[in-house]
């Protein structure tokens, strides 16, 4: 991951904060949690700017991302998540991101790495909700099920997470930001594929 | 003509009003071993339920578990075997608590909790990104990064911790003097905790949102029940645990500060009333209370609208008292 990759994930991810100092709930971007909106777009930016000479080490990405897991995780806590949880959710934030971190920093060296990362996401981003959605609403007379192991997997996606947002009614005043997630990940896989992109033009 | 649209413009309201809590009591039985288990209870929502129970014990206890109008016809489903859905206990004494009160108290919306104070602390923000550019400062040795990384986050986490602010919540002591009723409205946006069962009435606003129920059933006493549904707005009602204020003589306690109006609608502010003592006169200052403590009042009654001298638990409260 490159330190300009970081810096523009970090300004992503704290989205939710600036939110609250304006005034605004949270949940308005991150639904059902904002550590799970942080490790979203933590993981994004990993896939998409984790090559090239300059990218950090693994252990030194997830030194940095260390600080802001924890701040959400308070952020959960304070907002009513139940504590056990909330600890759930930080493991496996932390497991996934450490893991996605050290198999992107050995794929790369091969040529195909970059490749790799680019067709992983795009299964965890587009093709395990699209799957969810052809079985349960394609197959909704059948009352068949997606499964809960490839439901838990499209949670992972910005796709699921822009229509969860897009789903809840409100009559409170507030109003959700249904295409933020997909924004997100978007204005990440621009940012990463431009320097994938400059780099392979020197 | 006229009076047939009263008439059925009552019966509507008074459906409405009659029953429409999203909490309802139901008899739960588990056994041990047994930590903890949850309950799904469709679009009402869920519930998770701490028990705590070693091999061989058992435990048969009433819980406030979410509802919407005809889910008693449901059977919760069971995350594990070890904990049974027994049914739903006999709802008659609450409802007809909630319907003795007088129609105004119960059709009147439940008041509007503040904003949502969840925002992260400016202190432990700045130390998140301080740590970032230090952690990246070091990427030359990961090792020492990464230690510094996890020191950072477990001060971010004790800091923010440390300088949460309680929730904002507000508590409505809602009072119909004509008939010396009233309900006490304590209302949060985000979650709302409480001890007691004797709920007579809880709602959501919006009202299609599902609420997650935490419920700590450890221990003998009444179960703390903690509701959760992010955005919305939760709104618990149970009997007053105080005396009407009566302008001859405050039995409710200490008001900060009191306002008054009369039959023809003249606001007058009264200024601090101390318990023990007559209304006091008028005094200079804001001749009308808030806003939002007197919507669509009836008009051509007296009302007192005050707000209490001590917070519960961080939380504000004031009094409305409608007639005589």
């Amino acid at each position: 991951m490159r330190p300009f990759a970081v810096a523009v994930a970090f300004g992503v991810a704290c989205l939710p904060f600036a939110l609250e100092f304006a005034g605004r709930s949270a949940w308005t971007l991150a639904p059902s949690s904002t550590l799970g909106w942080v490790a979203l777009v933590a993981c994004a930016a990993l896939s998409f700017a984790s090559g090239g000479e300059r990218a950090l080490k693994p252990s030194v990405v997830l030194a940095t991302w260390l600080p802001l897991f924890a701040l959400t995780a308070s952020a959960d806590l304070r907002a009513g998540d139940e504590r056990a949880r909330v600890v759930e959710h930080a493991l496996g934030a932390l497991a996934v991101f450490a893991a996605w971190s050290f198999a992107l920093d050995r794929s790369r060296r091969s040529p195909r790495g970059a490749t790799f990362a680019l067709v992983a996401w795009g299964i965890v981003a587009l093709g395990a909700p699209l799957l969810v959605a052809a079985l349960t609403w394609g197959a909704a007379d059948e009352a068949a099920s997606a499964g809960l192991w490839l439901g838990a997997l499209s949670k992972a996606s910005p796709l699921a997470w822009s229509y969860d947002l897009a789903a809840r009614r409100l009559d409170s005043g507030w109003s959700a930001w249904p295409w933020a997630p997909v924004g997100a990940a978007a204005l990440l896989h621009g940012a990463g594929s431009f320097f994938f992109a400059r780099e392979a033009r020197r | 003509m006229r009076l047939a649209l009263v008439v059925v413009l009552v019966l509507v309201a008074d459906a409405r009003g009659g029953d429409a809590s999203r909490l309802r009591r139901a008899e739960l039985a588990a056994s041990g071993p047994l930590e903890r288990a949850s309950l799904d209870l469709g679009g009402a929502g869920t519930a998770t339920i701490e028990l705590g129970l070693a091999a061989g014990e058992t435990r048969r206890f009433v819980a406030l578990l979410p509802a919407r109008e005809g889910s008693e016809a449901l059977a919760p489903r069971s995350s594990d075997e070890h904990l049974r859905f027994l049914g739903w206990t006999p709802d008659e004494e609450r409802a007809r608590r909630w319907s003795a009160l007088p129609p105004a108290l119960r059709l009147r919306p439940p008041p509007t909790p503040p904003s949502s104070a969840n925002a992260a602390s400016l202190a432990a923000l700045s130390l998140a990104f301080a740590a970032a550019f230090f952690v990246h400062r070091l990427r030359a040795r990961p090792g020492l990064a990464l230690l510094v990384g996890a020191v950072a986050a477990l001060g971010v986490f004790a800091l923010d911790t440390a300088l949460a602010r309680p929730t904002n919540a507000l508590v409505v002591y809602d009072y119909d003097a004509r008939d010396g009723a009233g309900v006490r409205w304590e209302c949060a946006r985000d979650r709302l905790d409480f001890a007691s069962d004797a709920v007579l009435s809880f709602a959501v606003e919006p009202a299609e949102h599902a609420i997650a129920v935490a419920i700590d059933a450890r221990g003998d006493g009444s179960p703390l029940t903690r509701v959760v549904a992010r955005g919305a707005a939760l709104s618990r009602a149970e009997a007053p645990d105080a005396a009407v204020p009566d302008r001859a003589s405050n039995r409710w306690g200490d008001f900060a500060e009191v306002w008054t109006r009369d039959a023809d609608g003249a606001w007058t502010a009264r200024g601090p009333w101390a318990s023990n003592t007559a209304l006091p006169p008028a005094v200079a200052g804001e001749a009308r209370p808030p806003g939002w403590m007197n919507p669509a009042l009836p008009q051509g009654l007296k009302l007192l609208v005050g707000r209490a001298a001590s917070d519960v638990r961080g939380a504000e409260v004031w009094v409305r008292v409608l007639g005589p």
